[in-house]
C-alpha cells in the first residue's frame, strides 16, 4: 500500500466505468485509497461503485447531489487523506504502472507534480497523442522553467495526467461550473510548485466521446478566453508577463484558433454570427493582432523545429483568415469538414 | 465427447477465409467446451455470416456484435460475458490441436494450477509449420512469482495469451488495456501476478498463423508500443523486489523486442521514415539502457550456453543492436538488401 489518494468523479458512466475501476485495482502500485465521488448518477454507475468497494477494501463511494465534475474533484480533495493525489476521470483508464512510475519519480526527486503523456481514443477505435508535447523527460526546477514549459506546449496540461504532492492544493480547489475547467487549475498549481517532471510516456488513456462538451460549441466555450484573460493577470501578478508576452501571445493563439474552428464546426450559420460577435467583445483586433506577429515571430525563432513551425503555420492562417473575413471562414470550415467526412465514410 | 466448464473466447475480425478451419478445430476437441463466445468486433466480410451459422447450429455458440474496437476490446468483452471457471482464448486466423482443451485442462486439475501454458507452432501453410518457442523441453511447474518471472523472461513460457488455459478468477479485475497496440505483451506480467502455480507443458497445441498483409507486416508508430510494455515489466519487477535478482534476464527480453522492432522498421519503412523512427526510438531508450542491454545480450551467449535457441536469439539481438546504434543509415541499407536478397 502506499500513501496515494486517487480521486474519480463518478456521472453517469456506466459504460464506462469498469475498465476504469478495473485499471486502478490492477496497479502495481496500490492507492491508499480510492474515492468514488458519485455526483448524483441516474444510471447504474453508483451500483458499480458499489460492487467495486465491497470487493475492495480501499475502494469508496461518496455520495453528493450532482454539483458537476469540478464540486466532485473538490469533495475528493477535501476527503483524501494520502500524500500524494491522482484524479482519473470515470469513463477514461490508465496504465497498470502509472501510479507506480509517478509516485517513484515524485518520491526519488522531491518533484511536487510528475506529469505523464495521454493517448487520445476515439469512437471508431483509433488512437492519437498530443503533437508537439516533449518527447524526453524535463526536469524543472523554478517558476520560469514551469510557464515556459506550459506555454510552449512542451507537456498536457490536463489534470488528470499526473500525480500531486497533497500539500500542494493548499486552499486551491476547481472553479465550480467552468467548462475545460481541468487544465484552468494547472498555471495556479504551478506557482506553488518548486520542483514538477514531465515524462512521454502515454500512461492515461483518455476517451474522445462524440456528443461529450468537446464535440459542441456553446456559450461557456466562451470561458476558456475569459481563463486566458485569468492566465494573463496571473502572470502579470507575478512578474513572468514580461518574460512571456510573446510566447503568451503564441499560446493564446492557439487556443483562440481552437475556439474559433469549434464555433464554425459546431454551429449554425446565424449562432455562429452572435459567436462571433461575442469573440470579438472579448478579444479585441489589437490582441488578433499582438497573437499574428508573436506567431510569427516563433516561427523564425523554431525554424529548425519543422512539427512546431508548422502547427504554427497553421494557427497564423487560420487566425489569419478568420480576421479577414469570419463569415468566409465559417463556409472554409463547413467545406473541409464536410469533405474530411465523405473521405472517412468512404 | 464429454462436456467442459471451459469459456472460449474467438474474437472476430474479417477473417472469412480461415474462421472455419478455427472454428471446426474447436469443435473437434475432446473435450468440449461449455461455451464458446464468438465476438464479432464490426466484421465487413463475410465472417458475421459464417459466426451465424456455426451459432446456429451450436446450442453452446454465442455470437456477440460489437462495434469495431480492436481485439483488446473484443477479448474483454468475451471476459464480461463469459461464465465458464477456465478461460482459453482462441484467435480467429488460428486454429487449435484437437486435444488442446483436454490436455491443458487435465493438467490444471491435477496440478491445481492457475495457468497452464503449452507450446506454440507457426503455421504458414500445409507444407511450412515452423517451431515456435516452447516445444521441446521439460514440463514445469511454477510456485513463486520469481519463477514465473524468470520463465517468461527466458522463453520457457510465452508471453501469448493464446497457448493457454486459465482460471477465471485470473481475470478477476483484469483487463486487456484497448489501444495498447501489443495487448498480450502488456498483459503479460499482471496475468502472472494474479497467478499463483503456473504448469508449463512442452508439447505444440496451438498453430498460429502467419499472414502477410497483417499488421505484422506494416511499421507504423504503433509499433513503439512494445517499448511501454517492456518498461510495464520492469516497474512490475521493480515493484515485487525482483528487479535485481532478474534484472539480467529481463535486459535479455527486451534485447530480443528492440531488435525485432528495429528490424521491422527498416524493413517496412522508407529511408527518411526509418531516420524518424531512429530519432524517436533514441527517445524512448536513454543510451546507457541500449548499453547495458547490448552487454546483457553478448554475455548470454557465452560458453556452456550454446545449443540453446533462445540464448542464440539473444545473442543476435545484442549484434543486431550494436550495429544498429553505431550507424542505423548502414543498418537501414543492409537490411534492406538482405530482405530483397531473400525475396
Amino acid at each position: 500500500m502506499s500513501d496515494i489518494s486517487v480521486i474519480v468523479p463518478v456521472y453517469n458512466v456506466q459504460d464506462f466505468l469498469e475498465p476504469c475501476l478495473d485499471s486502478i485495482a490492477a496497479q502495481i502500485l496500490k492507492p491508499k485509497e480510492v474515492l468514488l465521488v458519485n455526483d448524483g448518477s441516474t444510471d447504474d454507475s453508483r451500483d458499480i461503485c458499489r460492487r467495486y468497494s465491497d470487493k475492495y477494501a480501499y475502494m469508496r463511494i461518496i455520495d453528493q447531489v450532482n454539483r458537476g465534475q469540478s464540486a466532485a474533484r473538490n469533495t475528493g480533495l477535501d476527503k483524501a487523506s494520502g500524500d500524494f493525489v491522482v484524479f482519473i476521470d470515470s469513463d477514461d483508464y490508465v496504465s497498470e504502472n502509472m501510479f507506480a512510475v509517478l509516485h517513484d519519480k515524485a518520491v526519488q526527486s522531491g518533484a511536487d507534480i510528475v506529469k505523464c503523456g495521454i493517448r487520445f481514443l476515439f469512437d471508431d477505435g483509433s488512437m492519437g497523442s498530443m503533437k508537439g508535447i516533449d518527447q524526453h523527460e524535463l526536469i524543472l526546477n523554478n517558476r520560469e522553467e514551469f510557464f515556459r514549459a506550459l506555454l510552449e506546449n512542451r507537456f498536457n496540461p490536463s489534470i488528470c495526467n499526473a500525480i500531486y504532492r497533497k500539500e500542494l492544493f493548499g486552499n486551491i480547489r476547481f472553479d465550480v461550473g467552468k467548462l475545460m475547467e481541468d487544465s484552468f487549475l494547472t498555471p495556479y498549481l504551478l506557482l506553488s510548485s518548486r520542483k514538477i517532471i514531465t515524462i512521454p510516456d502515454e500512461f492515461y488513456f483518455y476517451r474522445q466521446r462524440e456528443g461529450s462538451t468537446m464535440h459542441t460549441f456553446s456559450d461557456r466555450h466562451f470561458d476558456l478566453i475569459e481563463f486566458i484573460h485569468d492566465f494573463r493577470e496571473l502572470l502579470k501578478r507575478n512578474q513572468l508577463y514580461e518574460t512571456f508576452r510573446d510566447s503568451f501571445y503564441t499560446w493564446s493563439g492557439y487556443h483562440f484558433m481552437i475556439t474559433i474552428k469549434n464555433a464554425a464546426r459546431h454551429s449554425t450559420f446565424l449562432q455562429y454570427i452572435k459567436h462571433v460577435e461575442k469573440f470579438h467583445r472579448l478579444v479585441p483586433d489589437t490582441e488578433l493582432e499582438n497573437v499574428i506577429l508573436a506567431i510569427s515571430k516563433a516561427k523564425q525563432e523554431t525554424a529548425l523545429d519543422k512539427n512546431r513551425t508548422s502547427s504554427l503555420s497553421k494557427a497564423e492562417k487560420t487566425i489569419q483568415t478568420f480576421r479577414k473575413n469570419p463569415n468566409l471562414f465559417w463556409l472554409k470550415t463547413k467545406i473541409n469538414q464536410w469533405k474530411k467526412h465523405k473521405k472517412n465514410s468512404k | 465427447m464429454v462436456k467442459s466448464d471451459i469459456s472460449v473466447i474467438v474474437p472476430v475480425y474479417n477473417v472469412e477465409e480461415y474462421l472455419e478451419q478455427c472454428l471446426e478445430s474447436i469443435l473437434a476437441q475432446t473435450l468440449q467446451p461449455a461455451e464458446v463466445l464468438l465476438i464479432n468486433d464490426g466484421s465487413t466480410d463475410a465472417s458475421r455470416e459464417i459466426c451465424v451459422s456455426y451459432a446456429s447450429e451450436y446450442d453452446f455458440v454465442t455470437l456477440i456484435d460489437q462495434e469495431n474496437e480492436g481485439q483488446a476490446s473484443a477479448r474483454n468483452t468475451g471476459l464480461d460475458r463469459a461464465s465458464g471457471d477456465f478461460i482459453a482464448f482462441v484467435d480467429s486466423d488460428d486454429y487449435i490441436s484437437g486435444h488442446m482443451l483436454a490436455t491443458l485442462h487435465i493438467k490444471a486439475l491435477s496440478t491445481g494450477a492457475d495457468m497452464v501454458k503449452c507450446g506454440t507452432w507457426y503455421y504458414f501453410h500445409e507444407d511450412r509449420i515452423e517451431k515456435l518457442w516452447g516445444i521441446e523441453g521439460e514440463e514445469l511447474i511454477l510456485e513463486d512469482k520469481r519463477s514465473f518471472f524468470q520463465a517468461l523472461l527466458n522463453r520457457k513460457i510465452m508471453h501469448s495469451v493464446c497457448d493457454a488455459l486459465y482460471r477465471k478468477e485470473v481475470f478477476d479485475g483484469l483487463r486487456f488495456t484497448v489501444g495498447m497496440f501489443q495487448e498480450d505483451t502488456y498483459i503479460a506480467p499482471s496475468v502472472l501476478m494474479a497467478c499463483e502455480k503456473i504448469a508449463v507443458i512442452p508439447d505444440g497445441l496451438y498453430y498460429y498463423r502467419q499472414r502477410e498483409g497483417s499488421t505484422m507486416h506494416l511499421f507504423d508508430s504503433r509499433h513503439f508500443d512494445v517499448i511501454a510494455c517492456n518498461r510495464k515489466m520492469k516497474d512490475t519487477l521493480v515493484h515485487q523486489d525482483l528487479y535485481d535478482t532478474l534484472q539480467n534476464d529481463f535486459y535479455k527480453w527486451y534485447g530480443v523486442h528492440l531488435m525485432q522492432l528495429v528490424k521491422h522498421a527498416a524493413r517496412y519503412s522508407s529511408f527518411l521514415t526509418f531516420r524518424k523512427h531512429v530519432r524517436k526510438l533514441h527517445d524512448m531508450v536513454p543510451d546507457e539502457e541500449m548499453d547495458a542491454i547490448i552487454e546483457a545480450g553478448y554475455k548470454s551467449g557465452g560458453a556452456g550456453h550454446s545449443g540453446n535457441r533462445y540464448n542464440e536469439t539473444v545473442k543476435k539481438s545484442a549484434k543486431v543492436l550494436s550495429g544498429f546504434r553505431k550507424n542505423p543509415d548502414l543498418f537501414w541499407l543492409k537490411t534492406k538488401y538482405n530482405s530483397w536478397k531473400k525475396s
